[in-house]
């Protein structure tokens, strides 16, 4: 199927990224207010949330996308299609939900750091939905630095503190070095069509193939996967994870390991469906063969699985023992897309989605744990089912969700992707997640017992604001309702390909 | 039945609201609550004519309508003996643990969920459903196990959860194999079954070289062995059983290892019956294993509960060798062996409580000559012993003996793995008999090391239990021998489920 692309000027694209645009005005805005006077810290929350909640109204609304399918901006730099305004909801979401934890967070206790984090917040969202809108090489490259260079910013947040600052060189030097490989595949790739738009790479890359083009191929994809798998934080490129993810403020870890690994999903999904949407089904099933797509993204995605699972086992902190979550649940999520089919996106972005709620939900009661208890060992959730039931209620239902136990939307995602696969008869991969999935249990499982089956030594009971509560409530609504009736979800998830398949 | 089935769940969510220091105020609501609930089935299963029809009460809603899954409900003979066990058991479980003081407000919470989780499992005719309730039965389990156990409480709740979660995975990766390939447009639904075993068996694909049905009948299998369990899964039942408190023992053996044998009778010999004739000598070695090896695990244990725990899997050898027979009898056996079972063994283990409760040990050296101190508790100790030994005119003769008997008539079918054979289950089946004598021995000796003999000095003071306690487990002895005489009532019930499996069985000759 190839669909003609209707291209705008670049006065009128303008209209088409009104949601992003309102973002980086707001960023100004904020940066402009950081320079004066104290204000107060909660109307700085209320107008980041009204700001995003408007550019999400836009997004949502449709303004931006056209009734004419796909729209080409900027000659060719992005695109407006269904699956855009997918990424653009999803990530202004998650920078809502983060919003209001960067509010919570101490490490953002002055009003001038507030601003400032909110600002690159929104910058930081602008970045990430260009990233999942970019046809064109430069693009991508260029969206991706963006995200790259505030997330070391806002790792590196707390400046007294020798773990953040560790974490925030760390994460920078393996970053460049993971986007200089990813420029060098970029090169080949690029000297070897001769134009970094998407749609010229494609028609390219149609018809016959010579043998030394399929090795430049192969080579500049290993190249590019290193630069999209940092960001999805899978094997080989996980090193830095739990270091990282264990330095920074717990409500940045939480934002990275949603939003950042969206990204790197998204931006490697729209690879696929330009290419795909441009070759044809046929064209381009012979060329991920021609490629072994298939095979690398399964390996790398069952190694994920298993370093992840098998290193969170023993692990005592829980921001390293959630890093180290976070990378099993990447490598889960690649197994879905390494179907490279219909049933197999369906299955990532329902995941990621249903990934998003949860993990925001946990590290937010990690993160009161770790202000009520000033630590983050495990131990800090020693006693708490009896101290604060609700909350620890909570925290096993976000913990379960994670695990894939039904009835929690957790289970629901686990199931698609097992149906991917199994629909595409990759019976062995499926079998390896599966192992993977009663691996996860145990660790999981250690928190929960940390919870309720030891008894506390700690009297004091810790009382949270009613903030508080009620965003656990509105992250724990979905995670229950969604896996009960999950209907409207998948309905959005294959609205946002219908283009594609 | 939507009622039925959530009622539990609704107290549950009503105790929420109770403040937590009224003990006794939570106790008798959860108890008047279970009571209800049986009177209530009572009532709808009085209403139902089983002779006829197999399914009744049918609920079904669409769900999720691109994958064909339905929100059904439904009753037949099987589920409805199966939900009577449930509600007798939770009863007794719950009018047993007035004794719990120790966050008794969750504890109770978690009991009403768990009985919905349960009566899900035997009330659901949606494969998905199933699977759903099928793991909300785990989750209160974890927390019941792990917070009122013994003292080694963690380390059996996890095993327990990791154990049945990898079942778990096997069930869930054959249900996504069973949804993605049913090329019918109906849901995978029990009401239509044969045209279920249809397509399964005429799918030509193979997996790994392996056709698809026998794919599905391991992952079915596994996930259900694990839970039953059978000899090489066992191994969390001893440490499960031995820690949890002795009400939530009762439900363990009382209900848990039932819903795995009601899965291998209503998923796997509904769904690949060709897999299980071909694996028929398979499984009845494991049977008979089971009973043999679980026998004399248990004759070797110092530990009273352990000892009953390992009567458990001895038992449920039972249960599995009259599955595989495949005979009238045996399969009949095999239902009445879970029910007869469930009753016996919460019997036993309310009798362990009981003696844990006065002398804070079950080392079996440790104790001895209750006889003469107390008198109540022994004489429902030797009725149990009795019925667990299968005197004539108990519940465990009826069931034991229809499975021997049937097991014995059963003759292997030219399509198993073993080839056709009409002495093997004869021979097997002569050498589980033994396991009655085993029995017999372990629990006699069982007895004696504990009510009969000297009683030590330390043990003088103890107290008899209450008649508040004698009363619950007069009735439970009741139900062991009213259905040890007339097992009549309960075997008309199944007559439909057990001519329908043989149907499934003779379509494939």
């Amino acid at each position: 199927m190839i669909l003609n692309i209707w291209q705008s000027s670049n006065l009128e694209s303008l209209w088409y990224i009104l949601p992003e645009l309102l973002l980086l005005g707001g960023a100004f805005g904020f940066l402009t207010m950081s320079l004066f006077t104290p204000h107060n810290r909660r109307n700085i929350l209320a107008w980041a949330i009204l700001i995003l909640l408007t550019s999400l109204f836009m997004a949502m609304s449709g303004v931006g996308t056209s009734a004419e399918g796909r729209v080409g901006l900027f000659s060719g730099l992005l695109v407006v299609d269904a699956f855009s305004m997918y990424a653009k909801v999803f990530f202004i979401l998650s920078s809502m939900i983060a919003s209001f934890f960067f509010y919570q967070s101490k490490t953002f206790g002055s009003t001038k750091k507030l601003l400032e984090t909110l600002a690159f917040l929104m910058v930081l969202t602008v970045g990430l939905c260009w990233m999942a809108m970019s046809v064109d090489l430069l693009m991508t490259f260029i969206s991706l630095e963006m995200v790259s260079i505030l997330s070391y910013l806002l790792v590196a947040s707390k400046p007294k503190d020798a773990f953040s600052s560790e974490a925030g060189l760390k994460y920078i030097l393996f970053g460049a070095v993971a986007s200089g490989i990813m420029l060098f595949g970029l090169s080949f790739l690029f000297g070897m069509v001769g134009a970094s738009d998407y749609a010229a790479i494609a028609r390219h890359l149609q018809g016959d193939l010579h043998t030394t083009e399929i090795l430049v191929l192969f080579f500049s994809f290993i190249c590019i996967l290193v630069g999209f798998g940092f960001k999805m934080t899978i094997f080989p490129t996980q090193m830095w994870v739990p270091d990282v993810y264990q330095g920074a403020p717990t409500s940045v870890t939480a934002f990275l390991s949603v939003s950042s690994k969206a990204g790197g999903f998204l931006i490697f999904m729209r690879l696929l469906i330009e290419l795909k949407v441009h070759l044809g089904s046929g064209a381009f099933e012979s060329l991920i063969a021609q490629i072994k797509m298939h095979e690398i993204l399964v390996f790398f995605g069952v190694m994920s699985m298993i370093i992840g699972n098998v290193s969170a086992l023993k692990q005592k902190n829980l921001k390293r023992l959630m890093a180290y979550s976070s990378i099993a649940h990447a490598g889960f999520i690649l197994l879905g897309l390494s179907c490279l089919g219909q049933d197999g996106f369906f299955a990532v972005l329902f995941y990621l989605f249903v990934y998003m709620l949860m993990n925001f939900g946990a590290f937010y009661i990690i993160h009161l744990r770790v202000i009520d208890t000033g630590n983050d060992h495990i131990d800090s959730f020693r006693g708490y089912g009896n101290q604060n039931i609700w909350m620890s209620v909570s925290m096993t239902i976000f913990l379960l969700s994670m695990i894939g136990l039904p009835p929690f939307s957790g289970f629901i995602a686990k199931f698609y992707v097992f149906k991917s696969l199994l629909s595409q008869k990759y019976y062995m991969t499926a079998l390896l997640g599966g192992i993977n999935t009663a691996i996860a249990v145990y660790y999981y499982m250690k928190i929960i017992k940390w919870m309720f089956l030891k008894d506390g030594n700690d009297p004091e009971i810790p009382r949270y604001g009613k903030l508080a509560r009620v965003y656990v409530i509105l992250l724990l609504v979905p995670v229950i309702s969604l896996g009960i009736y999950w209907k409207p979800l998948i309905d959005w998830v294959e609205a946002s390909l219908s283009f594609v398949f | 039945m939507t009622f039925l089935l959530f009622f539990p769940m609704l107290v549950g969510v009503v105790l929420l609201m109770v403040p937590k220091h009224v003990h006794n105020t939570i106790y008798k609501i959860s108890l008047g609550a279970t009571v209800a609930h049986f009177v209530i089935l009572c009532l709808t299963l009085v209403q139902i004519d089983f002779s006829f029809d197999q399914w009744h009460y049918v609920v079904k809603v669409p769900w999720i309508e691109p994958l064909h899954i339905y929100y059904a409900l439904g009753i037949d003979g099987l589920s409805a003996l199966m939900c009577l066990l449930t509600s007798i058991t939770m009863v007794l479980a719950i009018a047993l643990s007035y004794k719990i003081k120790k966050k008794s407000k969750a504890y109770f919470i978690l009991m009403l969920f768990l009985q919905t989780g349960i009566y899900g499992v035997f009330l659901s005719i949606d494969l998905f459903l199933f699977y759903i309730f099928w793991e909300m039965a785990l989750i209160p389990l974890y927390f019941l196990i792990g917070i009122w156990g013994g003292v080694r409480r963690e380390y059996a709740a996890i095993k327990f959860f990791i154990y049945t979660m990898i079942g778990s995975v096997f069930l869930l990766l054959s249900l996504v194999l069973l949804y993605l390939l049913n090329p019918t447009d109906s849901g995978i639904l029990l009401t239509d079954l044969h045209v279920h075993q249809q397509w399964i068996r005429n799918f030509s694909e193979l997996i790994w070289g392996i056709p698809v049905s026998t794919m599905i009948f391991l992952g079915l299998f596994i996930a259900f062995a694990i839970k039953i369990p059978i000899f090489p899964f066992h191994t969390w039942l001893p440490d499960a059983h031995v820690q949890a408190p002795t009400p939530v023992s009762v439900v363990l053996a009382g209900i848990l290892l039932k819903l795995g044998m009601y899965g291998m009778l209503r998923f796997t010999l509904g769904f690949v019956p060709g897999e299980v004739v071909m694996f028929a000598p398979v499984i009845f070695i494991l049977g008979v294993i089971n009973l043999i090896y679980g026998a004399f695990c248990a004759m070797y244990q110092k530990n009273m509960k352990k000892l009953i725990a390992y009567s458990s899997i001895s038992h449920m050898g039972y249960c599995i060798i009259g599955f595989s027979a495949l005979t009238f009898l045996g399969l009949e056996g095999s239902i009445m062996q879970m029910l007869s079972h469930g009753l016996i063994a919460a019997l036993l283990f309310i009798i362990a409580g009981a003696i844990y409760e006065r002398t804070y040990t079950l080392t079996m050296s440790d104790l001895g000559g209750f006889a003469s101190q107390l008198p109540r508790l022994t004489f429902v100790a030797v009725f149990a012993v009795f019925a667990a030994i299968g005197l004539p005119g108990l519940f465990g003769f009826v069931s034991e003996f229809m499975v021997l008997v049937g097991a014995f008539m059963g003759s292997l079918y030219p399509s198993s793995l073993f080839g056709a054979s009409d002495t093997f289950f004869q021979l097997g089946t002569s050498v589980a008999m033994f396991t009655v004598l085993i029995t017999a021995v372990y629990m006699l000796w069982m007895l004696q090391r504990t009510f009969f003999g000297a009683l030590a000095e330390k043990w003088t003071s103890l107290e008899d239990i209450s008649t508040f306690d004698l009363g619950w487990i007069v009735l439970l002895m009741a139900l062991i021998f009213v259905f040890g005489i007339q097992p009549s009532y309960l075997l008309e019930l199944t007559h439909l489920n057990v001519t329908d499996w043989l149907d499934f069985v003779g379509e494939i000759q």
